[in-house]
């Protein structure tokens, strides 16, 4: 297991969010978490990177647990969360942005970040020839293509998106939901919260169904594809 | 407090000031306690603005200048008797007040600190160079002395005229703190669209709040200048601006004795102080940096907090839910609509900003008495549509009937004011005001502030005939042994039920709730809903926008499905639940 979130229960203020939550993202495989919204989705990105604190539950990542490990400490050993919204830093270009990414790893020289940005050119060509433009300016599917590759530049074990799909036109989903594979196979663990449950259950390993808080349906993306309780947990 | 020991309080302080004169050991306390009165009455204004309005103004002391000036140039240069000079003054002041509270209306926040900073430094200019008017550093001599010719008992009669304006504008200044118009204030102050939307004219009270401010700054420059016969343009430079700031500050903000309190401060301190020469800045500001580290809430909210420690005072809402749910008496009159008729009707809705289309083309009728709720995926244009109804959003095109009335222009205010209610997604109350005084925020009423302020004086009458018709609310929505509780000490189930009150205080026709179980726990979920049914018994319409399936298609009667801004179905609950496009809407397709 590159993640293993075992019981969270999580709040904001006064309001219990997750009520004991287990989820688990096998190495090298794609887990997508599914739900309507309201769910919780986000909130359980935000505690596994640790923008949240835990009121019960652990979190073990890459064999150690990281209950009490600070955000950008986790960022360095390589857990790379991918918010919704994007957040491209407004007034840096395209290439100062993915650079970002690349300075939160220490003692990286200058050849190795520039072959980092090739590696990333070559993987959206589009931000090669947008690399000057500021990152703010680029469409909707560009900038969700310059946060992932930003995640990339960041040398994850584990990358988190979520709703990478959100507001997308689906050619351009394809190819992010295209590159996320390629990431898979070569041995990046991928987990992806989404609403549209049917494409990215067709595109996960295993899968998970979180209602009001709570994971209600789990196991394998294709058993969960064929359970017709699926359409229930949406529409109640 | 009751009208009794307020009124003893009152003729209490105005012995006081009677005898002060006589007790005051020599003529330099006396001197010290007219400057704590004249500065206090423009640090009033400065609380009723900043701590109850929260606008910041740092340019008061240009106010104060114009009232200072205008009332101390025409009794020199021109030998107006004090009576007609006076007046003018103020006005000045206020007319000024008014320009400001225009400008208020454009610049806000940081910006109109920005404004007001800057006014301030055109007035200083002004009073310095313009040297054939005001005399500039040099000053204005012989200015007439408010001692009513009896040169020797000067200093005395003077103390009683500003210690005396000082009692009463504390005294308005109690009864703006404790009645709707303070509440009113902190509504605005919490939230401007909360407060539009509980019927607000909130323009009208920004600039009003200015204005007011302004002319209490006025007030206290016509003391300053007719306090000792002289003054120079020094006296109004920015300092004097943010040690009203800070005075203000320290004494607690919205507190109403915070300014008296915090000018007495920063007076006799600074007096305290002035001794030691060059390191008597560095112990002055040492000293406040330590009241704003230790006592964030100033020297009322220390004091306070001292009073419920000796009084061990206990106020945190436990247990569960205890739902009362009784009819509400017949004295609360309901305006219902009639079951089944059209209450709410979109005719081709649009809305967009930034480029962006949130809300397309889309036509909807809620029917009297029914719940009807709108429902669709992240970004469906939900918030966006209820924004538009509610009024705190124009829509680009399209129209809004309500009642068979076209409310397409009327503004949020207007249409709180004819019967539409609202709750918010992230809860709006006002943290400051205790559960009771937040539902009395929405009792409609028709302010008129003197008659108000002598009610509020010699009888506890109309007090006590709000705050019971508010408890009626509570009690019926079980919560009302939970009324002198703050919002912050309550599980959120119970904040929620306190939010509906407020909105229903406002005899809603049609009330809009926005999202009303996010982040209940399953117990609460079943209070809310129980509680929204009683609503619909009552005859409210209720319109909700939720995420939680079972609980919408298990309450309301029609269910309309946005995607992408668009209305993609609408029906019973059942129907809805079957519809291909929905089921689309929310678990998407496959990906080519």
């Amino acid at each position: 297991m590159m993640i293993e979130a075992r019981g969270l229960v999580v709040g904001i203020g006064s309001n219990e969010i997750l009520h004991g939550v287990n989820v688990n993202a096998p190495k090298g495989q794609i887990t997508a978490v599914v739900g309507a919204n309201g769910a919780g989705k986000t909130t359980l990105l935000r505690t596994l990177s640790r923008l949240l604190p835990l009121r019960r539950g652990a979190i073990i990542f890459d064999t150690q647990s990281i209950d009490h490990v600070e955000p950008h400490k986790i960022a360095q050993r390589g857990l790379v969360h991918v918010p919704q919204g994007r957040m491209i830093i407004p007034g840096l270009t395209v290439e100062e942005n993915l650079r970002i990414g690349a300075n939160r790893i220490p003692g990286l020289t200058p050849p190795e970040i520039g072959q980092m940005l090739e590696c990333e050119y070559e993987r959206f060509p589009v931000l090669k020839s947008r690399r000057m433009v500021l990152g703010t300016s680029l469409s909707g599917g560009e900038q969700q293509m310059l946060a992932v590759s930003r995640a990339l530049m960041m040398k994850p074990k584990l990358i988190m998106l979520d709703e990478p799909s959100l507001g997308l036109a689906p050619q351009i989903v394809s190819a992010i939901f295209r590159t996320l594979r390629e990431l898979a196979t070569s041995g990046t663990t991928v987990l992806l919260v989404e609403q549209a449950a049917i494409a990215a259950l067709r595109l996960a390993d295993v899968g998970y169904v979180l209602q009001n808080g709570a994971v209600v349906l789990s196991g394998t993306s294709a058993s969960l594809l064929g359970d017709p309780q699926l359409i229930e947990r949406y529409l109640g | 407090m009751n009208h009794l020991s307020r009124i003893v309080f009152y003729l209490g302080a105005a012995a006081l000031i009677v005898v002060f004169p006589f007790v005051s050991p020599n003529e330099f306390y006396l001197r010290l306690a007219e400057d704590i009165a004249i500065w206090a009455i423009a640090a009033i204004g400065l609380n009723l603005l900043l701590g109850y309005s929260g606008q910041l103004s740092l340019g008061q002391s240009a106010f104060f200048a114009l009232g200072a000036y205008g009332s101390g140039i025409v009794a020199t240069t021109y030998n107006w008797p004090l009576w007609l000079s006076i007046p003018l003054g103020v006005l000045v002041a206020s007319a000024a007040g008014i320009i400001m509270g225009l400008v208020a209306l454009r610049a806000r926040t940081h910006y109109l600190a920005m404004a007001t900073l800057a006014f301030g430094f055109i007035i200083e200019i002004l009073c310095q160079r313009w040297v054939g008017l005001t005399g500039g550093s040099m000053g204005l001599i012989g200015v007439p002395q408010l001692n009513f010719g009896n040169f020797a008992n000067g200093a005395i009669y003077f103390f009683w005229v500003a210690a005396g304006t000082l009692l009463v504008v504390q005294m308005l200044m109690d009864y703006v703190a404790s009645s709707e118009v303070g509440r009113n204030l902190q509504a605005m102050k919490e939230s401007e669209s909360f407060a539009l939307t509980t019927g607000m004219n909130v323009r009208l009270w920004r600039a009003g709040t200015v204005v007011v401010s302004a002319f209490l700054a006025g007030l206290a420059g016509v003391l300053f200048v007719h306090q000792s016969g002289y003054v120079s343009s020094d006296a109004f430079n920015l300092e004097r601006s943010i040690n009203l700031l800070i005075a203000v500050v320290i004494g607690g903000l919205g507190r109403s004795y915070g300014a008296v309190l915090g000018t007495a401060i920063v007076i006799l301190l600074n007096q305290l102080t002035a001794g030691l020469y060059e390191v008597s800045y560095f112990i002055f500001g040492g000293i406040l940096l330590a009241v704003m580290l230790f006592f964030p809430a100033g020297a009322v909210g220390a004091v306070d907090r001292v009073w419920k420690m000796v009084r061990r005072v206990r106020r945190r809402g436990t247990g569960t839910l205890a739902p009362g749910y009784h009819t509400l008496p017949k004295q609360v009159a309901m305006r219902v609509a009639t079951r089944g008729t059209s209450v709410l009707e979109l005719d081709r809705v649009t809305k967009s900003y930034a480029g962006v289309v949130a809300v397309k083309d889309v036509s909807l009728c809620v029917r009297g008495g029914t719940i009807h709720a709108l429902i669709g995926p992240n970004g469906a244009g939900k918030s966006t549509l209820i924004n538009v109804i509610s009024g705190l959003y124009r829509g680009d095109c399209g129209t809004i009937a309500y009642l068979g009335r076209d409310i397409t222009g009327q503004s949020s205010d207007q249409r709180a004011n004819v019967g539409i209610a609202r709750t918010f997604q992230n809860l709006q109350l006002i943290g400051t005001l205790t559960i009771v005084e937040n539902v009395m925020v929405g009792i409609p009423r028709s302010p008129r502030f003197l008659s108000g302020f002598v009610t509020w004086l010699f009888t506890d009458r109309e007090v006590a005939k709000v705050r019971a018709e508010a408890m009626q609310f509570l009690e019926f929505f079980g919560i009302a042994r939970l009324a002198n509780a703050l919002p912050g000490d309550l599980a959120y189930g119970h904040r929620k039920l306190c939010e509906l009150a407020r909105a229903l205080a406002q005899r809603p026709t049609l009330m809009l709730l926005d999202e009303p179980i996010a982040g209940l726990n399953e117990e609460e979920v079943r209070e809310v809903t129980t509680a929204i049914r009683t609503l619909r018994d009552l005859g409210v319409t209720v319109l909700l926008v939720e995420h939680n399936m079972t609980f919408v298609m298990g309450l309301s009667e029609t269910v309309t499905v946005l995607d992408y801004g668009q209305k993609i179905a609408e029906g019973a609950p059942a129907s809805v639940q079957r519809n291909q496009a929905v089921i689309t809407a929310y678990l998407g397709t496959e990906v080519a």
